[in-house]
């Protein structure tokens, strides 16, 4: 089989890559997803929340993948589902379907594989090994896709935004929720989803808080969470025992990049995906990436745009496949990564860098330095953690050096 | 008049809105002044959550008001779409329910959903 683009996954990125390349004038684009269906994650994701930015309307996750696989069959996407990518080399891809082993000759890949959640195993919870124990995510396909309640009584530990909307989920589907419990004295997920997932429902947030033992032999018996300290230690005498029969775990995303590392991508190791420039082009010529395989967004919608960017490189690429001198973009004060983590040159227009801050800050100035020379600043209302910030340079403004380095200053 | 604060909902800004009468401070767009005007009369919310599909592709059918209910009567309207059994194929934005509990905004499907064996 032969495509000129090859999509690995058909999330959002992958769909939002396809879709892009097609309009941009591919003749032959496929998608290969390993699901029964296109839609990735969203399709999970039945809460609003979506297509804002996008769409100018409020739609649920599931909504916005529908308007995106609606269009897959008009733009004359070629899609392969419940199949699943073994291996990746330049220019080659390996998969297996129901019909068996098949390999694509591909003029072009993109990566879109998306992220997965951090388990137990990433977390040395101390305890016994009962069931019960789920990712808030797992939790959401046994709700919201298969028609399961895990349990009656949880505990969240985490508060990313799918353990918020997972504790509300709980309490519709008519289990309690005694409490959500945050390692880090501020949440890790949106303003929003404390109030309209926790706040409505009047369920606790004890941030500064964590785990320290799990009880219960065959099912979950009961959590302890405890307070912790500046240093994250348990501080002796908080601990305090919740009986309850399901742990959702909520701590954190990671790219998934089994087939990046099988191609020799470098990796960031602070975003956990393939370090790309402005095009979204990978370290291995032909190879782009878009999406929660780059580095995980809070938005669906950004990751479409991304997508969008993903596409165009790709296309472009295949049109006149050179590549040109590189500049390194790098985190500075308060910034933990920069997507783009380099440009390569010549660049046009405006270039978009997004990045993740380090401490929440109340009052923010943003800063682009070049050789020691500030080239560009923005002042902001308030940067966390929990919320990607975009900002758009013009290239104008960037000059021929060799390094830019992206600040996030300002009162805490 | 009572002041209230509130984190509005409408994007993910997540605006601290401070409330009193008529008066709204601290949102940054209209629709965010506007649904705190409203949050401080009387609260309104989306409501998602599944439905039984039967003979369709998937099991469960994805569910929505098409607009915010009241908050108070959130319980109401989930009992209600509790009870349904919708029949596939079903595409997306079809009325599963109208009127959902006398509230006059309508339970919609949020997805497309093929009969099992049908494509």
């Amino acid at each position: 089989m032969k495509a000129e683009l090859v999509v690995i996954g058909g999330g959002p990125a992958g769909m939002g890559a396809a879709l892009e390349a097609k309009r941009l004038g591919l003749e032959d684009v496929l998608i290969i997803e390993r699901e029964q269906f296109p839609g990735g994650i969203l399709q999970q994701c039945i809460h609003s929340g979506f297509g804002l930015h996008l769409f100018g309307e409020e739609l649920t996750g599931v909504e916005y993948a529908q308007r995106f696989i609606d269009q897959l069959g008009p733009a004359g996407v070629r899609l392969l589902t419940d199949t699943m990518v073994m291996e990746v080399a330049p220019g080659l891809v390996r998969a297996l379907s129901p019909a068996g082993l098949i390999e694509i000759q591909a003029g072009a890949i993109i990566l879109a594989m998306g992220c997965r959640e951090r388990t137990r195993g990433a977390l040395n919870i101390p305890g016994t090994r009962p069931a019960g124990i789920y990712t808030a995510g797992t939790a959401q396909r046994l709700i919201n896709v298969e028609g399961y309640l895990p349990g009656r009584r949880a505990v969240i530990l985490g508060s990313g935004d799918i353990g918020l909307i997972m504790a509300r989920r709980l309490t519709l589907e008519g289990a309690d929720v005694l409490a959500v419990a945050e390692l880090m004295p501020w949440s890790g997920g949106l303003a929003r989803n404390i109030a309209q997932c926790l706040e409505d429902f009047a369920i606790p947030l004890y941030l500064s808080h964590t785990l320290v033992e799990i009880h219960g032999k065959k099912r979950l018996r009961g959590v302890t969470l405890a307070q912790v300290d500046e240093e994250f230690q348990p501080r002796p005498g908080s601990q305090r025992y919740f009986p309850c029969d399901t742990l959702l775990l909520s701590v954190g995303l990671v790219p998934e990049n089994e087939l990046s590392r099988q191609l020799g991508i470098e990796l960031d190791p602070v975003s956990g995906g393939p370090r790309v420039d402005q095009t979204l082009s990978t370290s291995v010529p032909g190879v782009f990436a878009c999406g929660n395989v780059v580095h995980v967004h809070d938005l669906a919608d950004n990751v479409t745009l991304e997508s969008r960017r993903a596409a165009a490189g790709a296309v472009a690429w295949l049109a006149r496949p050179v590549r040109g001198r590189e500049l390194a973009v790098g985190p500075g004060e308060n910034v933990s990564y920069v997507v783009p983590q380099r440009l390569s040159l010549p660049v046009s227009g405006t270039v978009s860098f997004l990045f993740r801050v380090r401490k929440p800050r109340q009052e923010a100035v943003i800063e682009v330095v070049s050789g020691g020379r500030v080239i560009w600043r923005k002042r902001r209302r308030g940067a966390l953690p929990a919320e990607m910030v975009e900002i758009k340079v013009p290239t104008a403004d960037i000059p021929a050096a060799d390094s830019l380095t992206i600040h996030c200053r300002g009162e805490k | 008049m009572m002041k209230k604060t509130m984190t509005c909902i409408i994007c993910p800004l997540g605006c601290r809105i401070e409330v009193e009468g008529e008066r709204a401070q601290g949102y940054s767009c209209p629709r965010g002044r506007d649904w705190a005007r409203q949050e401080a009369a009387a609260p309104m919310r989306i409501l998602t959550t599944t439905v039984p599909l039967r003979g369709g592709e998937i099991v469960l059918l994805p569910v929505r008001t098409r607009g915010p209910v009241p908050k108070d009567r959130l319980w109401e309207c989930l009992a209600r779409a509790n009870s349904l059994l919708v029949e596939a194929p079903v595409r997306v934005g079809q009325v599963v329910c109208p009127d959902l509990a006398g509230t006059g905004v309508d339970l919609i499907a949020t997805r497309t959903v093929a009969e099992i064996g049908k494509d």
